[in-house]
């Protein structure tokens, strides 16, 4: 019988430095298995994005190396990994359709189908410049490419942050039922509250160190807190 | 996937690339216009003009309007596609451009031949331009005379035309035809591939990053202007040194001065290129 392989991300001593004083991640060695929800929790400035952007190879580290299903970071990677940022990447000028043409051309994972079934039940015309949408709806047709693809990571960075409580929900709703179950999604947040019943495992992360990697079940037993409690506990001023 | 890049860059560019394609139409056709004015017809004629008007003023204006419409449009495409390649590379659009599942040689090589398309069809349409403004000018001073008798008297002198270049240049007409096509085809993708590497360099900074780009392309260009001038002062003064009184020493000079450019020109946008893959392989730093 052959081994089945579970890990999915293999960070190992991951550094990056802007110069010699600011140390965004510093020396991080941490492996995710697939089939995980990740939170990935810190204060500002605690290196999530900075982690986030080595993932997805736009930035480089200083050292230390990424293999996400057993590849370094690079063509082959990103073809598996699904990202979606902190900002809006689409050109405003772009009809929705247009972006759905430039997805279905670059990822062999993304379903049109469900992109489009999605757009439908958000009342969202596809024919619809980009620029015309509300800042909420822009977020929501982001998440959309996103989730629309098959991949084997997810890589979400902040996607609650700065939208309505409904607008949470709905985002929220879109990630849990539309994610493939075998892959590992990793959320980037620091409104805990609103995703901790969506989450398997958290990172802590403060001054670009790893402070703990633990599932959530893990974190209400021993601790007998939730994780929004336990990390206020962690982080206290 | 070299091909599906291109097709989305042309996607992006053909609307704004289309209009300023159009504003050369609209500009040659102004400049036709000017030479309609009564002035030209005088001085075409031989005949003393003294009536200066409205007409002959707006002439002059149209003309030098037109000269500087064409400068503008020339330098206007090159800046559009210099900030488009900024905008999709650096900024929030980077995101995308470098998560996809495609290798950096792909990503620039896909906007240098679509921008390098759009400068030569810009090159070309502004040949075109001038074409139709000598023909306005020639058509006002050769009235009497039908194309096809000009044609044909241009084709009666070709052999002497020929024998001119022959003497001149140090070639035949066709030789320097073909020289002359390579280097106009050739020196958009350099050019454009100088000014992408000059926005990447501007990237190994931690700040003021677009004004670094501009402050490396104008290092650039004065580095290869210097190296350019010294190499062609070299070749100038050893061929006027043992043919101080050839005919051909000009054309001479225009040929070595078209090889060094265009060599230079080469080897520049090389060593850009490889900046540009460099900084966005290994020094990418998406803020």
């Amino acid at each position: 019988m052959g081994i089945v392989m579970n890990e999915l991300v293999e960070i190992v001593g991951l550094t990056k430095a802007y110069d010699a004083r600011h140390v965004a991640v510093n020396n991080i060695t941490l492996t995710l298995p697939k089939g995980k929800i990740v939170g990935l929790l810190g204060p500002n400035g605690s290196g999530k994005t900075t982690l986030i952007k080595m993932l997805n190879g736009l930035l480089t580290p200083t050292q230390g190396s990424i293999m996400i299903n057993g590849r370094y970071v690079g063509v082959e990677s990103k073809a598996h990994v699904a990202y979606l940022p902190d900002r809006t990447y689409l050109s405003g000028n772009q009809k929705i359709c247009e972006i759905l043409d430039y997805f279905v051309d670059f990822y062999e994972d993304f379903s049109r189908e469900k992109a489009e079934e999605m757009l439908r039940n958000l009342n969202i015309d596809p024919e619809t410049k980009l620029k015309t949408l509300s800042k909420g709806n822009k977020e929501k047709v982001q998440l959309i490419l996103v989730m629309s693809r098959n991949a084997d990571l997810y890589v979400l960075d902040e996607p609650i942050a700065g939208v309505d409580p409904a607008a949470r929900d709905y985002i929220l709703r879109t990630i849990i039922n539309n994610y493939n179950p075998d892959a590992t999604v990793i959320i980037s947040t620091h409104l805990i509250g609103d995703i901790e019943q969506v989450l398997d495992e958290v990172i802590f992360m403060r001054y670009g160190h790893l402070v703990l990697y633990t599932s959530v079940d893990n974190i209400r037993e021993q601790h007998g807190k939730s994780v929004d409690a336990y990390f206020r506990e962690v982080f206290a001023c | 996937m070299l091909g599906k890049l291109w097709k989305h860059e042309w996607k992006s560019t053909w609307k704004v690339g289309g209009m300023l394609l159009l504003g050369l139409v609209l500009v040659s056709f102004f400049g036709w216009l000017s030479f309609q004015a009564p002035l030209w017809q005088a001085a075409a004629n031989n005949t003393n003009y003294s009536s200066f008007g409205v007409w002959d003023l707006l002439s002059f204006g149209t003309l030098f309007m037109y000269v500087i419409m064409l400068i503008g449009l020339h330098y206007g495409i090159i800046i559009y596609m210099g900030v488009r390649f900024y905008k999709t590379m650096y900024t929030d659009e980077g995101y995308l451009t470098h998560t996809l599942p495609v290798s950096k040689h792909q990503i620039l090589m896909s906007k240098i031949l679509n921008s390098g398309v759009w400068m030569l069809l810009m090159e070309v349409g502004i040949f075109l331009s001038v074409m139709v403004l000598m023909l306005s000018m020639i058509g006002v001073f050769v009235e009497g005379h039908s194309w096809a008798d000009l044609w044909n008297n241009v084709m009666e002198n070709i052999d002497y035309v020929d024998e001119l270049f022959m003497m001149v240049f140090g070639m035949r007409m066709s030789s320097y035809f073909w020289m002359l096509l390579v280097f106009s085809l050739v020196m958009p993708f350099c050019s454009i591939t100088v000014l992408f590497g000059a926005i990447s360099m501007g990237q190994l900074f931690a700040k003021h990053r677009v004004l670094m780009a501009i402050v490396s392309y104008v290092g650039i260009m004065i580095v290869a202007n210097i190296i350019s001038s010294t190499i062609q002062s070299i070749v100038s003064i050893n061929q006027m040194s043992r043919q101080i009184t050839d005919s051909s020493l000009v054309g001479g000079y225009m040929n070595v001065t078209m090889c060094i450019t265009g060599i230079i020109s080469l080897v520049e946008a090389a060593a850009l290129y490889w900046i540009s893959y460099y900084v966005t392989s290994k020094k990418l730093n998406m803020e």
